[in-house]
């Protein structure tokens, strides 16, 4: 069972509002999650090699050349707040 | 009462590449505030990050230098936290699987070598760079966001401030000599993390370990080392404990200060990067960067003992830095004396970078001057302390030794007519000291080899004086 306090937790690290409302029903969600991890790690993967893709031996390394920025007035054009060119944001105190 | 400190080092290493790591923005310091930055660096939505082919030949670079193992397969991972400075939420970076595995850099002490062994070493992409101002607002620049970082984990070898400063310098003069890093640790492409705790030898009790991060240079490192050192140690034998935290150095109050309790590294919930597929790197490709490898200091320092035959210690000093040892193998191109050359660069050159706090390569002194300067020494056209005195005039001016020779007119006087004529002078002035001598008082001959020298305003030729005028006092 999880406990109310790790889902406040992960919530928190993660940035999503959960209500009290929600509380109990995402106790209930994460458990069954929890439970079928718990189910798949049954599989004995001892001697199988590992698989990230299936598309394997395509991604190449990029050469970069020239470049490709973009104005300061196109970066800057969706913020709400900006100061000498920086994004301008209220203190964050670690 | 006695403890042994426990330290790791965690040091980020900005590439020096021409791109950053997942796009084709330039990789440039000291830019305007947010002008090399793309949708890829930050992090709008469906931009696509590619790995650049010169960060990743540059992080095998180091971990071929720092002798550790390559991995075959490069995979990249995304480390999840919420801080302005990162626009995607996640940094790029490598969990699971580091691009460098193992590794040793071996430090030199009194009592010998010692092996600092690596953890691993990987690689990621930089954050955007903060700026806080005094109205509690903070500014954002995200030109250093994307700039490709290796960071390199030590072990928890270290013992003490002195090993750590040692290590640090032997990192610094590696990662110069390959040329994949400015490493200037005030502009930030160098940067070290401390892990510390003490242990008491006897109890074996430890104190937890702490974390101390905004360490801005060597100096900053060393006091830090040695104020968590007090600080552990402190609250052991007050029957406590540290708790296990990151710390920030506070340079003007010279201590560290809690930042946060320690972020767990399950609370970074990594997981792999689905943009970025893993690489296979071929081995051949391994190889040929080992191949493009430059001499490295320790293998220079070797090759300069049997070369030139140079004492352990002279060919450690010459070899530190590579542009010292270029330096020392460029002026034995004019000159060929590798023991005379290596007097003056470990004597006077030295000495006046050292109190003028420059490398050789800011100062005004070239190569072939140095081998000129010498070469009059050598042929005894000037004595060695006129010497001294050019080659300070050398690092004022920029001059060739010949012009400010000829233009102080310093030439040193080996006539042996114009000298006996000095010494005469000398010794009539100074009849006491000859008696003086004549009555065994040994100090009266280099009372008078002074006045002589002082009368040819330093020119006159020492070995010949001091022939000259013992010939001459014992004639009278």
């Amino acid at each position: 069972m999880v406990s109310k306090e790790d889902i406040m937790y992960i919530a928190d690290i993660a940035k999503l509002n959960i209500s009290t409302d929600e509380l109990d029903s995402a106790i209930e969600k994460f458990t069954q999650l929890l439970k079928f991890v718990d189910k798949i790690k049954e599989v004995d993967t001892e001697n199988v090699e590992p698989t990230y893709q299936v598309n394997d031996d395509t991604y190449i390394l990029k050469d970069y050349e020239g470049n490709a920025t973009l104005t300061r007035e196109e970066v800057l054009q969706n913020t709400k707040e900006q100061k000498y060119g920086y994004f301008k944001i209220m203190k964050v105190v670690e | 009462m006695a403890y042994k400190t426990i330290i790791g080092l965690e040091i980020h290493v900005e590439l020096a590449t021409k791109h950053k790591i997942f796009c084709n923005c330039p990789n440039e310091y000291g830019a305007e505030a947010n002008t090399l930055v793309c949708p890829i660096c930050l992090g709008l939505p469906g931009a696509l990050p590619v790995l650049d082919k010169e960060a990743l030949e540059y992080g095998i670079k180091a971990g071929i230098a720092f002798n550790g193992s390559i991995s075959n397969i490069i995979k990249m991972d995304r480390k999840n936290y919420f801080y302005p400075d990162l626009t995607k939420g996640y940094q790029i970076s490598q969990a699971e699987i580091p691009f460098c595995d193992g590794g040793y850099i071996e430090i030199e002490l009194e009592e010998g070598t010692k092996k600092i062994t690596l953890n691993r070493i990987h690689i990621e992409e930089d954050t955007g760079k903060q700026l806080h101002s005094e109205d509690g607002m903070t500014l954002i620049d995200f030109n250093r966001a994307g700039v490709p970082l290796i960071e390199i984990v030590t072990n928890p070898d270290i013992n003490s401030a002195e090993e750590a400063k040692l290590f640090l310098d032997k990192l610094r003069a590696i990662l110069k000599y390959i040329g994949v890093s400015n490493v200037k640790m005030e502009e930030g492409s160098l940067r070290c993390d401390v892990n510390i705790n003490v242990v008491n030898t006897k109890s074996n009790v430890k104190s937890n370990i702490t974390e101390i991060k905004n360490l801005n240079s060597f100096k900053a490192v060393v006091k830090a080392i040695e104020f968590e050192e007090k600080r552990h140690i402190e609250l052991l034998e007050a029957g406590s404990n540290t708790d296990r935290e990151t710390r920030r150095w506070d340079e003007t109050k010279g201590e560290t200060i809690i930042m946060r309790k320690k972020f767990g590294v399950s609370d970074y919930r990594f997981a792999e990067d689905g943009d970025i597929p893993p690489i296979k790197i071929a081995g051949e490709w391994i190889e040929e960067i080992r191949k493009s490898l430059p001499e490295l200091p320790h293998a220079k320092k070797e090759r300069f003992i049997k070369e030139y035959n140079l004492s352990d210690y002279d060919a450690g000093v010459l070899t530190q830095s590579k542009e010292l040892s270029i330096f020392f193998e460029d002026t034995l191109k004019y000159i060929d004396d590798s023991k005379l050359v290596s007097n003056w660069i470990m004597g006077d050159v030295l000495r006046r970078l050292n109190d003028d706090e420059i490398e050789i390569e800011e100062s005004n002194l070239k190569p072939k001057d140095l081998a000129e300067l010498l070469i009059l020494i050598r042929d005894g056209k000037i004595n060695n302390n006129t010497g001294k005195k050019v080659l300070k005039e050398m690092f004022d001016t920029g001059k060739s030794p010949e012009t400010i020779v000829k233009e102080k007119g310093l030439i040193q006087i080996s006539d042996e007519g114009a000298l006996k004529e000095i010494i005469e002078k000398v010794l009539s002035e100074n009849e006491q000291s000859i008696i003086d001598y004549k009555n065994g008082k040994d100090r009266a001959l280099g009372f008078l080899v002074g006045q002589i020298m002082k009368a040819s305003r330093g020119k006159a030729n020492p070995q010949l004086v001091n022939k000259m005028l013992l010939e001459i006092i014992n004639e009278r």
